[in-house]
């Protein structure tokens, strides 16, 4: 969505597009007003208000999509949020959205590791590493996709990480996924 | 006429501007803040034609205000500049430009930084650790620039505007005599009396 928010979505892709390129012109028009970063919480509030919109009146259906955001501004830190198609939106340590996601958010409730130093709230109460967290993920699809093998064909991975105290989006090629399946089977 | 001039420390901000509203040859008014305080931390002084002036910063400090209120978080000196001299562009192609010479000052809390930014009227911006607008500038940047340094300390950024003003006093055509200074850093904006400093 922006250089420091990246989506993944569940629902109508069609859908979605648009409200992805809605999204990026609303964090561009940031940029341009303030020559700074739009702060994450305010990129999905406008975009569940544009959401939420549809859900007034008769005659247009609302966009069939929920959104996983995350991203990191210099005031919050790293944050996930988690929004619905009518629009409401919530912020998580961990979240899941799409088919068979009541079970995956019953394995991260009992895997996610809390943090063990809350006076750091900066990193949203995480104490888990990357890697962590990226293991933690193979295991949640593992056990709600109902393939015999996870494989790159079906799966897409996009990290968010602080590369010199900027946030940098990495969004997984084919053959590294691959690898991270091979390494967390 | 107005004279208004800034310095910016390492932690902390000094702006000072004159009272005197003038047309043509009278003075208008001798007590009037050119000040306008935006967030807890961040602060305007604005020079130009009187009307102007008072409506531009208005609408300004109104903007940022609504930010706030709407967002739960206040915007950064860095930003603010950045707003004010998006909204003086626009109104620089319109019909009626605003014909404002602007400095903005504000101590960013979360890089514990303060910092001094120079708008004109042609919403020309620079960041800048001293400036001046107006016919006062070439009076006081030679002494700001002699004086400053990037690690000075309140005491020595008072000194220099105390030096500033003693130069306007002995060699400018205009006895200003009155100024509001103010100051912003961690502990946020509060206002120096002249008898204090």
């Amino acid at each position: 969505m922006n250089d420091n928010v990246v989506a993944g979505v569940a629902g109508l892709t069609a859908d979605a597009n648009i409200l992805i390129n809605q999204s990026r012109i609303i964090a561009q028009r940031y940029l341009l007003r303030y020559d700074s970063p739009i702060p994450v919480e305010q990129l999905v509030r406008r975009l569940c208000d544009l959401k939420q919109g549809y859900t007034q009146f008769g005659g247009l259906r609302p966009f069939g999509v929920s959104f996983l955001c995350a991203g990191w501004d210099s005031t919050f830190g790293f944050q996930l949020y988690q929004s619905d198609p009518a629009g409401n939106y919530s912020s998580w340590k961990a979240a899941c959205i799409g088919e068979n996601s009541g079970n995956a958010q019953s394995i991260l409730k009992q895997e996610y590791k809390e943090d063990a130093d809350q006076e750091q709230p900066d990193v949203a109460g995480a104490s888990m590493t990357l890697d962590d967290a990226m293991k933690l993920t193979c295991l949640v699809l593992s056990k709600t996709i109902d393939t015999a093998k996870l494989t790159s064909e079906k799966l897409e991975f996009a990290t968010i990480t602080l590369k010199d105290k900027k946030p940098h989006i990495h969004v997984y090629s084919s053959e590294e996924i691959d690898q991270v399946l091979e390494k967390h089977r | 006429m107005d004279a208004q001039f800034a310095i910016a420390g390492k932690d902390f901000a000094i702006s000072v501007a004159d009272k005197k509203v003038t047309r043509s040859i009278v003075t208008m008014k001798h007590d009037k803040d050119k000040t306008y305080n935006l967030t807890p931390h961040t602060f305007i002084s604005v020079a130009g034609e009187p009307g102007d002036t008072d409506n531009f910063s208005e609408y300004i400090q109104a903007n940022i205000r609504l930010y706030s209120i709407r967002n739960s978080q206040d915007l950064t000196p860095s930003e603010t500049a950045n707003f004010i001299r998006g909204e003086l562009a626009n109104a620089l192609r319109s019909r009626r430009p605003y014909q404002v010479n602007t400095l903005v000052t504000g101590y960013d809390k979360t890089t514990g930084k303060a910092s001094l930014y120079w708008i004109d009227y042609l919403s020309a911006m620079a960041k800048v650790p001293y400036a001046a607008h107006g016919y006062c500038s070439y009076f006081v940047y030679s002494t700001m620039d002699r004086e400053y340094s990037p690690d000075i300390s309140l005491e020595k950024g008072l000194d220099i505007v105390r030096k500033c003003m003693a130069s306007l006093k002995q060699r400018f055509l205009v006895d200003f005599s009155d100024y509001v200074i103010k100051v912003t850093d961690k502990q946020g904006i509060r206002e120096i009396p002249m008898s204090e400093l």
